[in-house]
């Protein structure tokens, strides 16, 4: 199964910001059963997540980020099935949504129209579907209590490994609903692998061929970056404690944070059209990102980057562990990426030949990060408790669940639990 | 690789002073009059203990929270300059939360470092014995209540370590990184078969660090300079409830027909912590505590991803791996070494409280650590640790635990022990320590002090 990831984007008016900021309040206090959208209900989301985006002298824009699984028709059926009459409501509060009553094709219509597709994302359990993560967790629960349940009456090493895991699969096979330990579809398909490779060298190698080929215009656009980061101005007053505190209020209640983060592209075509092409890369480069990791972070669910209106550039990641733990992650394993990217943007910390410096001025970067981020006015997450290494442990033990496998693989898999 | 400024680090940045000054008192004060404190400051800051001194009968060392630079002038903007936990302050929502400051450990019921009981000044004293521990401390608290600037909230004493085990029964305080440019590789070598070298930025303000730059320094517009050599000291003050560990040990070893072997508590124990009761680490010695060897004992030279990665020997969730888990962290053990070091402390806790009689038996007595550690970073280290590693209920892809040790319980309480063929698990685990006070310092270098003193 295919995941998507998506925004959907809009004015909002602003005579009516402050009834949108009430029902994201509601939404934001019961995630699961509120009224306006009882994320719970919804079997397809992996993530999702409300952010209001402000800009100088327009009006502000809603941000709706969507993570779910199969096609957006499928996706916005569920979501109006469960929430349409909130979801209408949400959208009431929007500048170009003209319904005064609940219908649910032209909400649909009117969402579908709004989409606004990432230049660049990331998926960390790339195939695992939402009902896949759960099931799996629910079946190594079940196996964990057996083992307690076992373990009252004998001692582990009373058992061999083969016959322990012959008595889990018979109790398996008895006393747990089959739809735990059926099959599992591949992460990918053999051709999503391989077209994925094949467009990254093909890039790869155009960009080369270009750069060499034309290489006076390859010194020239060095020539006027380099201008240009020698005059462009760091941000360097430290975010202030309000702002972080009003952040981290609302972060590490459960397993992952939320971050989304809007930055004001540099003027000029120069960066924006830089920007865009990182973005093209970075995107082609996350298609064949190996072991769930996004440049050897191995703690992203979701991560995507929009470029809105040319001006502003959107960042929404769903991601384990603290927010300390995830930008250091970003400046040990992936600063000339990351460098690459926001050093297009207003305020990002002095850089060099385009990805270098940049994110390694450590306390400026968490400055600038900081100070840009912007709250997480509704955020879900479909498993909570659940980190990227949970989900990968608990794949592999539904994967070999019932295969027939070696002494050392039965070993292996015995360290799973 | 930079030469330490020694005459302008507080000593106690440097040095523990346990091997010569193995008794302490703790003195936590609170400014009532700013210009009175600066009069008492002024004298107090040319008798602090630096790196250059080597005292062989008393050592004094002083640090401030945020509210004391505040009631001495610091502006909002000053602080900014700051950490931001050490603005903040360690009570807050964000940081109780973090911290895993709930239940009995929140801060409505410390006993100092909460809003009733706030505190701006530590003043450290470390003597040869209790005799000049005693005249040093009188001496000192004449001199604060004769100031008419402060005001003493608490007086804290850590007794005489004997053989260096904390009140559970372990040896404490062995994998401690050597900061960079203070000649001790060799010593720490010496006492334990390794020595983890760390950049002297990661411990001290103004130095390089282990992302090999130097970071931006607290400042003011008159003393811009102000953090160079300083630090951000840690102190928390945690009881250890002893007998409720070693009975929580007894239950859950007995066997079918109710009997519990001291060796298997003893076992359970170390499983707990990582180390025997001797230091020796479980990964080297899986299955016993070896017997003292006639050479260096190798405590400290081990590393899990070679010896010990599913954690046969130190389980992943154990005390030891959690708040340092070496080259175990990543997939890569290189990877994960660098990442580790950037989230080191140097502890310096000293143990409070008579030892208890009877392991098993509550004497109704309090005693704990004072735990106190230095670092550049509150956030990416101190913090960094006890979130991310000591209360992440899934570190190291684990469902549902947290530092069996240490840590805060969720609904789980549950420990696994690794093991071939299969795990074993303890259900129940209840909470062995209870944050009781505590606060977040900024120990400066010796001329800030004097600049501070005005």
């Amino acid at each position: 199964m295919r995941q998507t990831v998506l925004t959907i984007i809009t004015e909002i008016d602003s005579g009516k910001r402050t009834q949108l900021e009430r029902i994201l309040a509601v939404v934001r206090s019961d995630l699961y059963n509120n009224a306006y959208i009882p994320f719970g209900a919804l079997s397809l989301l992996h993530f999702a997540s409300f952010v209001i985006a402000d800009r100088e002298g327009k009006p502000a824009l809603l941000i709706f980020e969507n993570n779910f699984d199969g096609d957006i028709y499928s996706y916005l059926d569920e979501l109006l099935s469960v929430g349409g009459h909130g979801v209408h409501q949400i959208y009431q509060c929007c500048l170009a949504y003209q319904p005064a009553v609940y219908e649910a094709q032209k909400l649909k219509d009117f969402l579908g129209a709004n989409v606004v597709m990432p230049n660049a994302y990331f998926v960390g359990n790339v195939g695992r579907s939402a009902k896949n993560v759960g099931d799996n967790s629910k079946l190594r629960d079940t196996l964990q209590s057996y083992l307690d349940q076992l373990f009252t009456k004998a001692k582990p090493t009373d058992f061999s490994a083969v016959q322990l895991r012959k008595k889990m699969q018979g109790f398996v096979k008895a006393d747990v609903d089959p739809a735990l330990s059926s099959q599992l579809p591949p992460h990918q398909t053999l051709s999503e692998k391989v077209m994925s490779w094949v467009w990254l060298v093909i890039t790869g190698l155009l960009v080369l061929i270009l750069a060499v080929g034309l290489f006076p215009v390859t010194l020239i656009l060095l020539a006027i970056l380099r201008r240009k980061e020698k005059t462009d101005k760091p941000q360097t007053q430290p975010a202030s404690l309000a702002l972080v505190n009003e952040l981290m209020s609302t972060e590490n209640q459960i397993a992952q944070n939320h971050l989304a983060s809007i930055t004001a592209i540099k003027p000029g075509k120069f960066r924006l059209n830089t920007l865009k092409s990182m973005l093209f890369i970075v995107n082609l480069a996350a298609r064949v990102s190996n072991k769930g990791t996004l440049s050897g972070i191995p703690s992203i669910h979701f991560a995507h980057w929009s470029v809105i209106n040319d001006k502003q550039l959107l960042f929404l990641s769903n991601f384990d562990g603290s927010w300390t733990s995830y930008l250091d992650d970003f400046i040990d394993k992936a600063s000339l990426g990351l460098t690459g990217i926001w050093t297009n943007t207003a305020g990002f910390p002095e850089t060099r030949f385009l990805v270098l410096d940049g994110a390694r001025d450590e306390p400026r970067f968490k400055a600038f990060a900081r100070s840009m981020q912007v709250p997480s006015l509704v955020w879900y997450s479909a498993y909570p408790a659940l980190t990227m290494q949970n989900i990968d442990k608990d794949s592999a033990i539904r994967e070999d669940i019932l295969t027939d496998i070696s002494e050392t693989d039965t070993k292996n898999w015995l360290k799973l639990f | 690789m930079a030469t330490l400024e020694d005459s302008d680090i507080q000593g106690f940045v440097l040095s523990s002073y346990a091997g010569k000054q193995p008794c302490a008192n703790y003195l936590l004060l609170k400014i009532t009059d700013a210009a009175s404190c600066r009069r008492w400051l002024a004298p107090i800051a040319g008798s602090i203990t630096t790196g250059k001194d080597r005292k062989i009968d008393f050592s004094l060392n002083i640090a401030f929270t945020a509210s004391a630079f505040t009631a001495l002038g610091f502006t909002a903007d000053d602080l900014q300059s700051f950490s931001v936990p050490f603005q903040d302050g360690m009570c807050t929502p964000v940081r109780q939360q973090l911290l895993g400051d709930s239940g009995k450990s929140a801060p409505a019921n410390w006993s100092w470092g909460n809003s009733g009981k706030q505190v701006d000044i530590l003043l450290l004293l470390f003597a040869k014995d209790e005799e000049e521990l005693a005249r040093q401390s009188e001496i000192l608290q004449t001199g604060v209540r004769t100031s008419g600037g402060l005001e003493l909230i608490k007086l804290l004493s850590a007794g005489r370590d004997v053989n260096s085990k904390e009140h559970f029964g372990f040896l404490d305080g062995i994998g401690q990184p050597v900061i960079e440019g203070t000649g001790r590789e060799t010593r720490q070598l010496g006492r334990t078969g390794h020595a983890t070298v760390i950049k002297a930025g990661e411990f001290i303000l103004g130095y390089e660090n282990e992302m090999q730059t130097i970071d931006p320094l607290p400042a003011t517009p008159k003393m811009p300079d102000f953090g160079r050599n300083g630090t951000y000291l840690v102190f928390r003050q945690l009881e250890q409830d002893v007998s409720r560990f070693w009975n929580y040990l007894q239950e859950t070893t007995r066997d079918a027909s109710g009997i519990s072997l001291l060796a298997d508590q003893e076992k359970l124990g170390a499983k707990i912590v990582g180390r025997w009761s001797s230091g020796a680490p479980l990964t080297l010695n899986p299955h016993a505590d070896p017997a003292a060897p006639d050479g260096v004992d190798q405590h400290n030279n081990f590393s899990y991803a070679g010896k010990d990665p599913d954690g046969f020997g130190c389980p992943i969730g154990a005390h030891v791996r959690r708040t340092n888990p070496r080259d175990s962290l990543f997939d890569n053990p290189a990877v994960s070494l660098k990442t580790v070091n950037r989230h080191r402390i140097i502890r310096r806790g000293r143990s409070y409280g008579h030892k208890i009689a009877d392991v098993h038996v509550d004497d109704k007595k309090e005693r704990g650590l004072h735990f106190i550690c230095l670092n550049s970073n509150i956030e990416r280290q101190f913090e960094f640790i006890q979130q991310n590693w000591a209360n992440n209920p899934a570190f190291g892809a684990l469902n549902n635990e947290t530092d069996p040790l240490i840590g805060q319980r969720n609904d789980g309480n549950v420990f696994s022990i690794q093991a071939c063929p299969a795990r074993a698990r303890i259900h129940d685990l209840p909470e062995f320590v209870t944050t009781k006070g505590g606060a977040y310092f900024f120990m400066p270098g010796i001329n800030a002090l004097k600049q501070l003193a005005g």
